[in-house]
């Protein structure tokens, strides 16, 4: 039997933590990855290096070897054999190194490997061992961090975003010519409570706009909260469960004080993904509100005729890009379509798209994660190919993080083209 | 000769023992802790899921990791064939049954393409670097036993060498197969279960390339 090597108390914590974790699913997806290493392909961050270590098996190793090693017999007795490995030093770095700053979390490689390993499930329940020994990238950490302390991760004192909502009212009015437009705030009893990412107010306010007169023209009863609005929950993709529970607990009280019908989900991948496919397992409880992507919400208008759109209003070249929490892990996949085909006359399909589309490289908290910008972007290259090949001028996607992303490829690539949410278009096209 | 193959029935009983206790301890536990409550509002259902996921998802024009890899996804397919045939003869040679020659040629047969794609498959791992740096022992052991088990039984199956020889490797194998990457054997079905679960519920397995209105939604 070869000797374990003694564990400090933090990572004795860590690996109890993730003993505890270990139910059904993640046993299942622990054991079976068979080494074929097929999936590299899958993965923008191999293809684009090369390098061996992105590759997703690799990925799946870096937890597998250690489960191997704590908890099966083989990798007690004779690790090397295995490919079992102690929880010391080494592991720990290479951990922090690939499954934070090399991975999205975009769930590609689950889609197409052999057998069917949810790869970024295991990628987050490392994560969720490195939150316990306090290695959480320190930007990644931030973000969570003042999202738990002020509301909203980009630290918007309530007042600057009444302000901003203010003067976008004030342009809504003049735009639609009807003193009545409103961008109501806090208002109990509507038929919507509608969230934003903080990255709206902050640097891209005619998302909201956008939303506001898309509202307008359906006659909608919806309203913003001043007071808890943030869509996003950084916290899922640094694994910490616990405060991803709090975020979420959050949202939805503010969703019972101000008795709404339903809970509409802003123009944001993995915040959708974590309030509404993730979020009532970490409040271990159903939500009594429906929870829905706004792009389902502007689909169904489209579709129920209660907006009317005119494609001939954008006619510049339209691509789409899928947020892969959005499409691959929420099932948000032809609605978009359906909207962009009805609003602008010239879409242009990226290939692959839908669920195998390539991720942008912003997922996975990676644009909190300064130190690893090189990485991202050069990971973003496979993105910036399929959106050149597309001929495109415009680039759509209803995630405001792929919106930052993008920006940063557009530059970076000289791509030359416009990024826009959905809604952005929806607004344009709108006959009121 | 008898006692060669009474020997080799101990061996393969107790191989069969030993993979037939750890699968069944493998999936009650998962069983037990399956922890399948699922408070999401579900915009799909798992099953239908499930069976895509065993069928279409499957299929090379689906999976890039078969398109892209075309000559290794058949000598996949060819391997596990192999080892299935293979794996069905134990009990025959266990009871010494009588089979007609045709069949055990044709068994024979499709064991030879399942032999050489195991080799390749093993030579495959030895010379690309991203494999090997990917592969521990237990990668090219349980690649390499695999391999002679299905050579030893289409020998066995043409007459070439005595049957004692297959059950004692069975057996062995069986064993093995808790150990090392083999028992994925006892977990792929229960993964790719739980990620139909996954898929199937957000609506993205099986794809349906429509929008299934919902009246609240406008
Ligand atoms: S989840 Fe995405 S980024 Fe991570 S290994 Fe898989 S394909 Fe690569
Ligand atoms: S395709 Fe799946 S089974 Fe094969 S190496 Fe990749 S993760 Fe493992």
């Amino acid at each position: 039997m070869e000797k374990k090597q003694s564990l400090t108390r933090d990572r004795e914590k860590a690996l109890k933590g993730f003993a505890m974790s270990m139910d059904g699913r993640l046993l299942a997806h622990l054991n079976s990855c068979v080494h074929c290493g097929l999936c590299a392909e899958s993965c923008h961050y191999y293809l684009s290096t090369g390098e061996e270590k992105y590759m997703p098996a690799r990925k799946v190793d870096q937890l597998a070897r250690i489960y191997r090693r704590y908890h099966t017999v083989a990798g007690k007795i004779f690790p090397r054999w295995i490919g079992a490995s102690d929880f010391n030093d080494q592991s720990i770095q290479e951990m922090v190194d690939v499954l934070f700053g090399g991975c999205t979390m975009c769930g590609r490689c689950s889609l197409h490997c052999s057998i069917g390993v949810d790869i970024p499930f295991l990628v987050r329940t490392a994560r969720s061992m490195l939150v316990e020994l306090g290695r959480v990238s320190p930007g990644l950490q931030s973000t969570v961090d003042a999202a738990v302390q002020t509301g909203n991760n980009m630290a918007i004192p309530r007042e600057e975003l009444v302000d901003t909502l203010q003067w976008l009212e004030e342009d809504l009015r003049m735009e639609v010519n009807d003193e009545k437009a409103s961008i109501p705030m806090d208002v109990p009893h509507c038929r919507l409570l509608y969230t934003l990412n903080p990255r709206e107010p902050k640097f891209f306010p005619l998302s909201i706009s956008a939303m506001a007169k898309i509202f307008y023209a359906a006659d909608e009863s919806w309203t913003l909260s001043t007071h808890c609005y943030d869509v996003t929950n950084y916290a899922y993709y640094s694994g910490d469960d616990h405060t991803a529970e709090e975020l979420t607990q959050r949202l939805f009280d503010e969703m019972i004080k101000l008795n709404a019908q339903e809970l509409v989900l802003a123009e944001c991948g993995h915040g959708s993904r974590a309030i509404r496919w993730e979020g009532p397992r970490w409040l271990k409880k159903k939500f009594p509100f429906p929870v829905i992507s706004v792009i389902e919400l502007i689909a169904g208008y489209i579709h129920s005729g209660r907006i009317a759109v005119d494609p001939s209003k954008n006619t510049t070249p339209v691509t789409l890009h899928d947020p892969c929490n959005l499409v691959r892990a929420g099932g948000v996949i032809e609605e978009q379509r359906y909207v962009l085909k009805k609003v602008v006359s010239d879409f242009r399909e990226m290939t692959p798209n839908r669920e195998n589309n390539y991720c942008c490289g912003g997922g996975g908290g990676q644009l909190s994660m300064g130190e690893y910008r090189e990485r991202r972007v050069a990971a973003g290259k496979i993105k910036a190919d399929q959106i050149k090949k597309t001929g495109a001028a415009i680039v759509a996607t209803p995630c405001h993080n792929c919106i930052d992303q993008l920006m940063e490829l557009n530059k970076e690539y000289s791509l030359g083209v416009e990024i826009k949410t959905v809604g952005e278009l929806v607004a344009d096209a709108l006959i009121l | 000769m008898a006692e060669s193959m009474n020997a080799a029935r101990i061996v393969f009983l107790s191989g069969l023992g030993v993979f037939l206790l750890s699968a069944v301890y493998q999936w009650i536990r998962v069983f037990i802790n399956a922890n399948t409550e699922d408070f999401t509002q579900p915009k799909g259902t798992v099953l239908p899921a499930f069976a895509y996921a065993l069928t279409g998802a499957m299929m090379p024009h689906k999976k890039e990791t078969a398109f892209l890899h075309l000559p290794t996804y058949w000598m996949g397919i060819a391997y596990h064939l192999g080892s299935f045939v293979a794996l069905a003869w134990l009990p025959v040679h266990f009871f010494e049954w009588r089979i007609p020659d045709s069949i055990m040629i044709v068994c024979a047969a499709v064991l030879i393409p399942s032999v050489f794609s195991g080799l390749i498959i093993l030579i495959k791992r030895i010379s690309v670097s991203s494999l090997r740096h990917l592969s521990s022992p237990d990668d090219y052991f349980s690649n390499a036993l695999v391999t002679l088990f299905q050579a030893i039984s289409s020998m066995a199956l043409l007459g070439i060498i005595p049957v004692f020889l297959v059950l004692s490797i069975g057996g062995l194998l069986l064993m093995y197969i808790p150990v090392g990457k083999l028992r994925h054997v006892i977990f792929f079905l229960i993964a790719r279960f739980f990620l139909s679960w996954f898929y199937g519920r957000r609506g993205v397995w099986p794809p349906k390339r429509r929008i299934l209105w919902k009246k609240n939604n406008h």
